[in-house]
């Protein structure tokens, strides 16, 4: 069985619980179903990579994108 | 005389005793009363498997940090994995976690808390030590750890602050054994939310979040050890706490 996808994500946070919680916001604000998080790793000072468990937000299919508007109905003249 | 097989079991168990054992005449209840079978087994088995039993703890049993209270003396862990008092260190969400916490065993019993979805183990913080965990009782037949086949263990922490909207149950993950495999699925339509394979230092960890998938049935962990041949698999445990979001 495999396992959820993850997202990385990489943020600016004092500590790693603070990182987790950006990641997971920053996930939730593109759409994702947010599930949880595996431990995040420090790159550098301040900055954090975190994989974020999700469930990918639907993608819109081409079809949805490229539908045409609807036309305005004509009125029925009297 | 009793058959070399008695001479040979009652050797066993006077090593043991020699070997520091704390049983004593009361422990058995008194000169008069003779041990059980099943008393003289637990020492068999220590000495046999090399678990020291006595004073020690059970499963599901509640903030038994302490192997002697009254000493004071902390327990030494299996394999050198880290201590209830070094896990309560990095457990953020729980105040006094290493008083709070219920240890478990990886057993082979499924009447006992955790070993079946119908026995789900509902405590915030708490560990599951592999079967050959510190002071464990011996369960022989996961002396391989599951051999191949997976073993499940089922959590919903709801006691505490419950396991509602908004709660994530931290877990640390420490497995020093490269053959043995850990998963994480929600109970509630079995998706995998991660796996920690082969060996995690000290101080891993996952948070998984509650969710639709895990509001119902809580989680599961599942291990399997794909382990062979006859040298023995290194210890693992994984400790837990439910904390908000």
């Amino acid at each position: 069985m495999s396992d959820m996808p993850t997202h990385k994500v990489k943020v600016k946070a004092a500590t790693a619980d603070e990182a987790s919680k950006a990641a997971k916001d920053k996930c939730r604000k593109d759409g994702c179903d947010v599930r949880g998080a595996e431990m995040p790793i420090l790159l550098s000072e301040g900055e954090w990579e975190v994989k974020v468990t999700v469930i990918e937000a639907p993608k819109k299919t081409l079809k949805s994108i490229l539908k045409p508007k609807k036309k305005p109905s004509k009125k029925k003249e009297d | 005389m009793a058959s070399p097989k008695k001479r040979k079991v009652r050797k066993q168990i006077g090593r043991v005793l020699a070997k520091g054992g704390t049983a004593t005449e009361p422990t058995f209840g008194g000169a008069s009363t003779p041990a059980t079978a099943a008393q003289l087994l637990d020492l068999l088995e220590i000495g046999l498997y090399g678990h020291d039993g006595d004073g020690g703890f059970t499963h599901g049993a509640v903030g038994s940090k302490l192997k002697n209270s009254p000493s004071g003396a902390s327990l030494e862990e299996d394999a050198g994995l880290e201590t209830v008092a070094e896990l309560d260190v990095r457990m953020g969400g729980t105040a006094n976690w290493d008083t709070a916490m219920t240890r478990y065993y990886l057993t082979s019993t499924t009447t006992d808390a955790g070993m079946s979805l119908a026995t789900v183990a509902t405590t915030s913080e708490g560990v599951l030590h592999c079967p050959a965990g510190p002071d464990a009782k011996t369960f022989p037949k996961l002396e391989d750890v599951s051999n191949g086949s997976a073993i499940s263990f089922y959590l919903k922490p709801t006691d505490g602050s419950g396991w509602g909207a908004g709660r994530s149950l931290r877990v640390y993950i420490e497995n020093t054994d490269a053959d043995t495999d850990i998963q994480f699925l929600n109970g509630d339509d079995n998706s995998s939310i991660g796996s920690n394979n082969g060996v995690s230092a000290a101080g891993t960890y996952r948070d998984i979040d509650r969710s639709t998938a895990n509001d119902a049935n809580g989680i599961i962990i599942r291990v399997t050890s794909d382990g062979t041949g006859t040298t023995a698999l290194a210890g693992w445990q994984i400790a837990w706490e439910n904390r908000t979001a």
